[in-house]
């Protein structure tokens, strides 16, 4: 039941109790979790590929969850945060949810509160990890581009026709005509218009 | 007969001479025991006649009272006044000249200033000795020295204010920050055994039951149960700590401090503090730091509730009916919650982002535990009024 791809939820409060009580409730519905008593002890830990989310009690002794929150937005360690708090804190709480937390819990909460947050967290995490997957896809495509190639892209994606591109570039229309076929067929595009996209998804300078 | 009636008359006039002796030995002995009492008392007695405010008769113990070298005879009215502080020179004639003026009894107190720099409280209690034609030809007077009960009283206000200070740290910040951190001590144990109890329920209610694991979870719940127990019992240790001292309170003396005390934080936000106290109303039996806790925390939330606006906060002092004093509490802030309004005296009930709930439930809890009882209403116009009540009593003895 539990491998590489079961969610891995990581817990830090400094409450013995209440850890083991999240980790039962974890278990119980075939999650993987594991405590710590400290945010430096979380910290020291190798995060894995797999999936991955934080529960994080806001108030702890030496440091806030909102530190620790920073901490890992500052190293780009990438694990979405769920937070939990003995009283609700209002400036508190608009601070961590601006600071990108996937819920903010009161104690006691509910059960199904924290699974729903952890299955929130564990998709949002999928989704970004896709879209940083296409991303990276996309730049080592383009990375593929000869120089010409690029230049031809470039002047593509700013809506020039093949003649024009072919008189900018002062080559023959055939030679514009199988730069610009290498282009897409690289670029796995299928119409200007997506190799459009994608440079914005690459964030392409424009080119005129 | 002759020899005989010599005889009586030298025994009579013996027997006067002896007696008179006897006479001038109790009255001489009995001056000196007055003389020693006054001494000991730091009382003095002297009679000055109304026309010239001259001394008629002073006592010894006068001299040493008011400072003055009995060698150096008996001071005249102007001498006697220089010596009264400068501060409480008006407020000495004034009395003086009113007891003159209706032929009443006086009894003033005053500092004054001795010729090397100390100063001594002095209390003052004339009664008028008429003429024939009722006008007030002399006064006899007694001066105490009350310095030493003066100077007591001064430290123990002092005391009292410091002490008052503190519970004003008390309800500002420590209490503040002891209810949240009771909050999350409470929550703690609370939040375990929630989340124990709902993996317990998972565990039990899977195709397999993990009996093993929900049993582990039903025993911490327990320990959880107790924690909170035990966090409770402290905190309500903690309020017991020290039993209430009741004593004679004037209301609106008390309103004074807590103004006086709270004028920085209303300052901070633009709140200006009006009173409207009333004069003479009876005493309350109550313990005084504690109404004052219940009086600072109505302030404080008044003033909060005005924090972003500014306003006026407005403390009132009357007599109400059946002997109860009455003390209002105005704000012109956001107001009260809708709905039921008595809610907000429960514990942990509070609309603030910052609130513990606390406040308002001691507040209550104090108010009553003096026979009082306390209620919110909203204004006609903006904000909100608080309002209590205490029995009222009149002091036996002064």
């Amino acid at each position: 039941m539990t491998s590489a791809d079961t969610p891995l939820v990581f817990i830090v409060d400094d409450y013995a109790r209440m850890r083991g009580a999240m980790e039962r409730l974890l278990e119980s519905v075939g999650l993987r979790a594991e405590t710590f008593a400290t945010p430096q002890d979380f910290l020291r830990r190798k995060l894995p590929d797999g999936p991955s989310c934080l529960v994080l009690d806001v108030r702890l002794p030496e440091i806030s969850g909102l530190d620790v929150q920073r901490k890992l937005i500052e190293a780009g360690i990438q694990i979405p945060v769920i937070f939990i708090t003995g009283h609700g804190d209002i400036p508190m709480m608009v601070k961590a949810m601006k600071s990108g937390a996937v819920e903010f819990l009161t104690k006691p909460f509910r059960d199904q509160d924290l699974l729903d947050a952890i299955q929130q967290a564990i998709e949002r995490q999928t989704a970004v990890r896709q879209q940083q997957n296409e991303i990276q896809q996309l730049k080592e495509r383009y990375e593929s581009l000869t120089s010409r190639e690029r230049k031809v892209m470039g002047l593509l994606v700013s809506g020039l026709l093949t003649k024009q591109i072919a008189s900018r570039l002062g080559t023959s229309a055939i030679t514009a005509q199988v730069h610009r076929g290498q282009v897409m067929r690289k670029m796995h595009a299928i119409s200007p218009a997506e190799l459009g996209r994608i440079a914005e998804r690459l964030r392409l300078p424009e080119m005129n | 007969m002759r020899d005989q009636e010599v005889i009586e008359q030298i025994t009579h006039l013996a027997g006067v001479a002896i007696e008179r002796k006897l006479t001038q030995e109790v009255l001489r002995r009995s001056e000196a025991y007055l003389a020693e009492a006054q001494k000991l008392a730091h009382m003095s007695s002297w009679v000055w006649e109304v026309t010239g405010r001259n001394a008629l008769y002073v006592s010894e113990e006068w001299y040493r009272v008011s400072g003055f070298d009995s060698s150096g005879g008996t001071p005249n009215w102007a001498e006697q006044l220089e010596r009264v502080h400068h501060e409480d020179r008006v407020a000495f004639q004034a009395k003086i000249d009113r007891a003159i003026a209706e032929k009443s009894d006086y009894d003033v107190e005053f500092r004054i200033v001795l010729p090397r720099g100390p100063i001594r409280f002095i209390r003052s209690v004339g009664h008028p000795v008429l003429g024939p034609s009722g006008e007030s030809l002399q006064f006899l007077a007694v001066e105490i020295d009350v310095t030493d009960s003066r100077q007591a009283e001064e430290e123990r206000e002092r005391l009292r204010q410091q002490l008052a200070h503190l519970a004003h740290l008390d309800r500002v910040s420590t209490i503040g920050e002891l209810t949240a951190s009771l909050a999350h001590e409470i929550m703690q144990p609370i939040g375990a055994a929630v989340t124990n109890a709902e993996a317990c329920l998972r565990l039990i209610s899977r195709d397999q039951p993990d009996v093993v694991e929900a049993r582990e979870a039903a025993l911490e719940m327990t320990r959880d149960g107790r924690r909170a127990a035990d966090v409770i019992d402290r905190v309500r240790s903690l309020y017991q700590k020290g039993s209430p001292q009741k004593e004679f309170v004037d209301v609106s003396e008390v309103i004074r401090e807590m103004v006086g005390m709270l004028s920085d934080e209303a300052s901070k936000y633009s709140v200006t503090m009006r009173t409207d106290l009333a004069e003479g109303l009876p005493k309350v039996i109550v313990d005084r730091v504690q109404l004052q806790q219940a009086l600072m925390n109505l302030m404080l939330n008044g003033i909060e509730a005005m924090r972003e606006t500014a306003g006026e906060l407005s403390i009132k002092s009357e007599r109400a009916e059946d002997g109860q004093l009455m003390v209002s509490v105005t704000d012109t802030g956001i107001g009260l919650p809708a709905g039921d309004v008595d809610r907000i005296f429960s514990a942990f009930v509070t609309t603030k982002s910052q609130g513990t709930g606390l406040g308002l439930a001691i507040t209550r809890s104090i108010i009553e535990s003096h026979g009082g009882s306390i209620r919110a209403f909203a204004n006609s116009g903006p904000g909100a009024t608080f309002q209590f009540t205490l029995p009222g009593r009149v002091a036996l003895s002064a």
